[in-house]
């Protein structure tokens, strides 16, 4: 009940953004910049170039407001957009040098503290010799196999809307799901 | 139970029992299920354990430049395309776009249009003068030419 009233919010925010209503885009904005950002992150992998596209993402939302029709969910819209983007990006191959390193990372890792105590040496290359291989795992999976995973384990989605975004069946979002996940027991299994 | 991995739905139900979303009915079938075959039993530990890593990768965070970044980007969008500001719906923040416009028209005009200058009547007075005053002139001339040429003939009809 919450999620139909959260879709139907965000359909009735756009269509005030179509008459005009910039603060209404601001709303958006605030809603749903983190989760594509971070969709978008998890697909290339880059920073940068994540931030860059999640700014292109609503760049084209902010473009086609004059011709906006809530005809589907807000958020499969959305992520249709972040999808094809991403997907480009990764086609196009930008993402490859610029894969960033765990000393890279703005929080420098941060991710690894561990209770209230400054993790060790040991620790912390422990913690990144298992992000790259994590993120090696996802990075090995096609284009499409990777989008339904991300969406799929950090978005929350069902397949429905997978399906939506993706724009194919739900026995094929199942499908791309069912393979993703084999390889990636096959990879990461061990780590148990 | 037939064995989730069989099916479809199966291995759907196996992939919302490992990360805890199976309804409480489901999961309690699949995990009588999981204690009496090994198969699934694997499957199901190695997909706990594929969900526990990709917990352990989280989000980068988001810069605080983001924001200010996308609406530059809007904000340039919007004054490259000129003809969509004036025609086009309204803009992120207002732009006198249309009275801006109108003002260039207006001094584009004034400077492209030159006015045609009105005729100068005192000008042309003057010359309609001066050619009556040369014409009295030249007749006053000539009379004086007729009595020289009478005085040098001789004539006795011309009395000096």
């Amino acid at each position: 009940m919450m999620a139909v009233a959260a879709l139907e919010r965000d359909a009735e925010l756009m269509l005030r953004v179509r008459e005009g209503d910039d603060s209404s885009f601001t709303l958006l904005l605030e809603s749903h910049r983190s989760s594509v950002i971070h969709f978008i992150y998890r697909m290339v992998q880059n920073a940068a170039v994540s931030e860059e596209l999640a700014q292109e993402v609503f760049l084209r939302v902010y473009r086609s407001r004059a011709t906006y029709e809530p005809t589907a969910k807000f958020t499969t819209w959305l992520f249709r957009i972040a999808t094809h983007l991403a997907l480009n990006s990764i086609r196009d191959g930008r993402n490859e040098k610029g894969q960033e390193r765990l000393d890279d990372r703005e929080d420098g890792g941060a991710a690894v503290q561990v209770a209230d105590r400054k993790p060790s040496v040991e620790q912390r290359l422990v913690y990144e010799t298992r992000l790259a291989e994590i993120r090696a795992a996802i990075q090995a999976l096609p284009g499409k196999q990777r989008a339904a995973v991300t969406m799929h384990k950090y978005q929350e989605m069902d397949y429905a809307q997978i399906a939506g975004i993706l724009g194919c069946s739900e026995s094929a979002v199942k499908s791309l799901l069912f393979r993703a996940y084999e390889t990636l027991r096959a990879r990461l299994a061990h780590m148990a | 139970m037939r064995c989730p991995m069989q099916t479809n739905e199966g291995a759907g139900a196996l992939l919302a029992y490992c990360s805890g979303k199976l309804d409480a009915d489901g999961s309690a079938l699949l995990k009588r299920h999981l204690e009496e075959c090994g198969e699934c039993r694997k499957v199901a530990d190695a997909q706990k354990a594929v969900w526990s890593a990709l917990d352990a990768w989280e989000a980068m965070p988001v810069s605080a430049d983001f924001d200010r970044n996308l609406y530059a980007r809007i904000e340039r969008e919007a004054s490259s395309a000129w003809w969509t500001r004036i025609f086009g719906p309204r803009r992120f923040a207002f732009r006198p776009a249309v009275p801006l416009a109108a003002a260039c028209a207006a001094v584009l005009a004034a400077i492209l249009i030159k006015p045609v200058p009105p005729p100068d009547i005192s000008s042309q007075a003057r010359v309609e003068s001066v050619e009556i005053e040369q014409v009295e002139q030249a007749l006053e001339d000539l009379e004086m030419l007729k009595q020289l040429s009478a005085v040098t003939r001789g004539d006795p009809a011309r009395n000096l």
